[in-house]
């Protein structure tokens, strides 16, 4: 008690003190820059402009309740035009021209992998808001989406114990999907599942015809659909006209993908994250409360949203700690780093920048919404590279994949209406690479 | 009280204050410094021993993970299983469970482990090194089913995955342990005193895509929490402490610094006051601060949470030790100000002195001059601003003399004009009283002789005479306090025509010539003062001339302000002696009788002219004629009159 006292007096003295006689002195002038690289034109402009909107909303509140160290947070925007050159090219000159001390951005995994080597050589700060196919870890990438551990293979356990044994892929053509069926085949297998189709369409195709025939032939209790963006319309058109009875459970479909789909097509389906909208805790109610009145009450979060929100209050509180917003002291202090979101506790891993994350799978309501069926509250340990095979291992696998595709992350599309998530160009050649 | 005492007691208290706050920020700061240089190496020292933990658990999963992935490890699954279908009694088993034991032995020990387990997908462990009494039992539905080991398994078997599992104690090392004790003859008193705690690695082993089963490892705690007794840059204080939650109870796993067989010593509530750096870290808290210790102690901790292990991990130092420094610096510096503040009193005595007693001296000088005195000067010593205000006294008392001594001079002068004033009406009764006796005197004769007429006539036109010169008298009175009383008007005169017309109007005898010199103006004035001036002086020349042949010159001069008019006659002239007394009042030089005036026109012309800051002098010598000048400002304000 006396030491508090003496605290608060010692504070007031230095105040007056250094209000006499320091005027100005200590005071670090000028907001602190941070970067926001999403594409705000092109394919993926539609997903990616949701995320700067919720970045931005975090630094606002941030800079509301007084801002950081005593100064305000000033957002530097910069579009990467769906391009993955442009995000380098954006990354360099946000940590060159405009000296931000940590940038928030990217969607895909070609645009992350593109940016990873200039953050790397500049020794800078990324944090990374969508779930992906994992296999990586830089010193310098802050994870904030799912790794597949945490939500591909609980997807497949409760699949596998509530919807049947057999199992069918149903997948886009790029580096996500790959990786993902790769992973859970061998987890089916161990769980004594088998998978009895696996199909890919190029990304942003609307020829459906192909893997639907496959799934009707096939007699599956369940699909995993790891398809992505607008082929998902036809997909689900056609599943229903087909009359197939057959649960999909989908990996990339939030609540800004329901909005454009037919709803009464998808009713009944189910979806799985470590977020959705629909979620009651008081810290998601705030949450969209806040993003509904700041951006419009249409608007609906999903899962990378809140995961960039997530991102600059770790960061936020990891520059508190280490009192400078120098990167490379915040990259120890971010370890451990803790944080009550919307989605529950999450906690930066101190051995792979990446979270603990919860799970939740959410069946699709009429109105657009996810009811939380099942759920792993608990936050899972992230393992972004699975010790079942060694790490030059998965390189090989990613590397073979890359080169079958012509240098790129994705097979090529057929037509131009793409919107992709997890990583995709759609200027490649098919090819299908194995362990 | 006085101002020496005063002075004196505010240079204490802004000497004692500033003094005081500045000791007070001197330690606050160094307090501050060295909370923050202990916090940071604290931060540093708990970062150091979880990178040191996180070390160890992803050597243990790579470790057990390459394990799982050696050929020859996959390949003894298949008949190991097939043996421990005939069950672990058999021979085939014994054969085949003495044939791998040794290969199986040699990777437990490389990594430190505790004991080996081989599982089947099915989750009946069908190798175990210790054979103890988990051996052949189901994780998925046996006795074990809860334990750390089939929560490995678990993770291993339905998501493929190698994470470690949190240190427990386990059922069957727990019994073999009691076991031992009993038959060394150790009686348990407290089961917690011979608590194992354990954790267990699980890795998958495929053989492609298919799953054998799952190698497990056991790691005995108490080997590994010795890893935190490094204490160096803990001082003599502080210490490590590892804890984890059992239900809603905080309880140490590994020894304190001072007790080597603590571990387990302490344990506390959740929620508790004490340990609230433990308890922030098993909650899953990062930090560090100021705090109270699990032994109520005040410490400086820094904390981390390992959530693979669930750990908390608190790094410590008592405050004592932390701030032993600040506490001496604080000695030092009150010892300190408080020889500063001795001298600082010394000091303010002295100035205060020097200061207060010039001051003293001033007041006392200032009161006698209050009372009259202003002879009143001070001692003047030094040159500083005290000093100055000494001269600024004196020079002040001095001035004060001055003006004192003049204000006196002209109290006298307004006496004598007050003397004048009695004089003048005593002049005035006499004179005015004078005709009127002539006349009582006229009437008395004519009373007596009333019977001599030419006499009586006489006596009759002298009583006229002296009426009408005592009418003048009054009339020329009036005039002259009139003088000021009434507004006058500025108009534009000729002065040229205006004294040749007043020269005509006194109607002079014909032989008299006169004279105008010089440029006369045209130019705006009180022209009815103008004419009283010059009608005056003219009529004056002409009345006390000796001949009838006079001449009158007027010339004129200018400067600047004034216009300079000489009226110069050849008349008898004034004597030097009565120049001041023909601007008196009822002054006349000779009888009335020979000239018929009253006396009062010279008095009128100067009391106007200097109504209007002009001016009139006589120059003249007797039998020499006389040469009146008069100056007679340019411009002439028309509110210019007397304010009565």
């Amino acid at each position: 008690m006396l030491s508090k006292i003496g605290n608060i007096l010692s504070i007031r003295c230095m105040l007056l003190f250094s209000s006499l006689l320091f005027i100005g002195c200590q005071q670090q002038d000028g907001p602190i820059k941070v970067g926001v690289l999403q594409s705000l034109t092109g394919t993926m402009a539609i997903s990616e402009r949701s995320v700067v909107d919720s970045t931005l909303m975090a630094i606002d509140e941030i800079n509301a309740a007084g801002g950081l160290l005593g100064r305000q947070i000033e957002a530097v925007v910069i579009d990467g035009k769906s391009d993955w050159p442009s995000f380098a090219v954006g990354a360099e000159k946000l940590i060159v021209d405009e000296q931000v001390s940590v940038i928030f951005g990217c969607w895909t995994s070609a645009s992350r992998k593109a940016v990873k080597p200039v953050i790397e050589r500049y020794g800078n700060l990324l944090f990374y808001p969508v779930s992906y196919e994992g296999l990586e870890v830089s010193p310098n990438i802050i994870y904030t989406g799912s790794t597949p551990n945490q939500q591909l293979s609980p997807t497949v356990k409760w699949s596998i114990e509530n919807k049947g044994k057999r199992i069918f892929l149903a997948s886009s053509d790029y580096i996500f999907p790959r990786v993902a069926n790769r992973m859970m085949t061998k987890q089916i297998q161990a769980l004594g599942g088998s998978v009895v189709g696996e199909h890919y369409i190029p990304l942003g195709s609307t020829d459906v015809d192909e893997v639907i025939k496959a799934i009707a032939e096939s007699d599956a209790d369940v699909v995993l659909n790891t398809i992505n963006g607008d082929s998902n319309i036809p997909f689900f058109n056609k599943l229903a006209n087909q009359q197939l009875s057959i649960p999909v459970i989908s990996f990339s479909i939030t609540e800004d993908e329901l909005l454009t789909l037919d709803i009464k097509n998808v009713v009944g389906h189910y979806s799985a994250g470590s977020y959705f909208q629909s979620l009651k805790s008081d810290e998601n109610l705030k949450f969209v409360k806040q993003f509904k009145q700041k951006y419009g009450f249409e608007r609906t979060t999903n899962a990378s949203m809140e995961a960039a929100y997530i991102g600059v209050h770790l960061w936020s509180k990891s520059v508190i700690q280490a009192n400078t917003t120098d990167p490379v002291m915040v990259r120890t202090t971010i370890k451990g780093q803790r944080f009550n979101s919307p989605e529950g506790m999450v906690t930066v891993s101190a051995t792979n920048n990446h979270l603990w994350k919860p799970l939740y799978i959410g069946q699709i309501e009429t109105d657009g919404q996810l009811k939380i069926i099942w759920s792993e509250e608990n936050p899972i340990r992230p393992l972004p590279l699975p010790l079942y095979h060694s790490r030059r291992q998965w390189k090989q696998f990613l590397d073979n994949l890359y080169e079958g595709w012509g240098k790129s992350w994705a097979a090529p599309s057929t037509d131009q209406n793409t919107d992709h998530r997890h990583g995709s160009n759609p200027h490649a050649v098919t090819s299908k690479q194995d362990l | 009280m006085n101002i020496r005492n005063k002075l004196l007691l505010i240079f204490m208290l802004v000497s004692g204050t500033s003094l005081g706050l500045l000791t007070t920020l001197a330690i606050n700061n160094f307090t501050d410094l060295i909370q923050r240089e202990v916090e940071s190496s604290l931060n540093s020292i708990v970062d150091e021993k979880v990178t040191l933990i996180y070390s160890y658990i992803d050597s243990w999963e790579k470790t057990v993970s390459t394990y799982a992935n050696m050929p020859f490890v996959i390949e003894l699954i298949p008949p190991l299983t097939d043996a421990y279908n005939l069950g672990v009694d058999s021979l085939e088993y014994q054969k085949y469970d003495n044939h791998i034991r040794s290969s199986m032995r040699q990777l437990n020990d490389s990594i430190d482990g505790d004991n080996l387990f081989l599982i089947a997908p099915s989750g009946e462990i069908i190798f175990s090194l210790k054979h103890e009494i988990d051996l052949a039992t189901n994780l998925k539905n046996g006795p074990f089913q809860s334990s750390q080991l089939a929560h490995v398994f678990r993770r291993a078997s339905s998501f493929l995955e190698t994470q470690i599992s949190q240190f427990r104690p386990y059922s069957p090392s727990q019994y073999q342990l009691l076991k031992e004790l009993h038959t060394s003859g150790i009686m348990v008193s407290k089961k917690t005193d011979h608590e194992a705690l354990s954790a267990f690695v699980a890795a998958p082993i495929f053989r492609n895509d298919s799953l054998l089963g799952v190698l497990a490892i056991q790691l005995k705690g108490d080997d590994y929490f010795k890893l935190t007794t490094d204490y160096s840059g803990l001082k003599s204080t502080g210490d490590t402490l590892i804890s984890q939650k059992s239900g809603n109870q905080v309880r140490n796993i590994a020894p304190l610094r001072d007790q080597p067989n603590s571990a387990h010593q302490y344990s506390f509530r959740l929620g508790s006051e004490k340990g609230i750096p433990i308890q922030r870290s098993v909650s899953g808290e990062k930090g560090s601060g100021l705090s109270v210790g699990f032994d109520d102690k005040s410490i400086l901790a820094a904390w981390r949470y390992i959530p693979e292990l669930r750990w908390g991990v608190v790094v410590r130092i008592n405050s004592d030790e932390a701030f032993f420094e600040a506490t001496t610096l604080r000695q030092k510096l009150i010892y300190l100000s408080l020889v500063v503040l001795l001298i600082s009193i010394v000091v303010a005595i002295y100035s205060s002195h020097t200061i207060a007693a010039p001051l003293m001296v001033l007041a006392k000088a200032s009161g006698k001059i209050a009372e009259g005195d202003f002879s009143q000067r001070v001692q003047i010593r030094g040159t500083d601003e005290i000093a100055n205000l000494g001269t600024a006294f004196n020079h002040m008392s001095s001035k004060l003399n001055k003006v004192v001594t003049n204000l006196e001079n002209s109290n006298k002068a307004l006496e004598l004009s007050n003397r004048e004033l009695d004089n003048f009406a005593y002049v005035a009764s006499h004179d005015l009283k004078s005709p009127l006796r002539g006349i009582d005197q006229l009437a008395t004769w004519i009373w007596e002789d009333i019977d001599d007429k030419d006499e009586t006539i006489d006596h009759l036109q002298m009583m006229r005479s002296r009426v009408s010169r005592m009418e003048c008298l009054l009339d020329d009175l009036l005039a002259y306090s009139r003088v000021g009383r009434v507004e006058q008007k500025i108009g534009t005169i000729n002065s040229k025509y205006l004294l040749e017309s007043l020269f005509e109007l006194v109607s002079p005898p014909d032989s008299f010539t006169f004279e105008l010199k010089g440029e006369f103006p045209v130019f705006d004035t009180i022209s009815a003062a103008f004419e009283l001036v010059f009608r005056n002086l003219i009529s004056n020349a002409i009345k006390h001339h000796d001949r009838d042949d006079g001449r009158i010159i007027i010339s004129i001069e200018e400067n600047d302000s004034n216009y300079i008019f000489e009226v110069t006659d050849d008349g008898p002239g004034i004597a030097e002696k009565f120049h001041k007394k023909i601007f008196g009042l009822f002054q006349t030089l000779k009888s009335r009788d020979e000239i018929e005036g009253s006396g009062m026109g010279l008095a009128i012309l100067q009391k106007t002219l200097k109504l209007y800051d002009g001016n009139i002098v006589v120059q003249s010598e007797e039998g020499k004629g006389a040469c009146f000048v008069v100056t007679w400002p340019k411009k002439i304000e028309q509110t210019t009159y007397m304010d009565v």
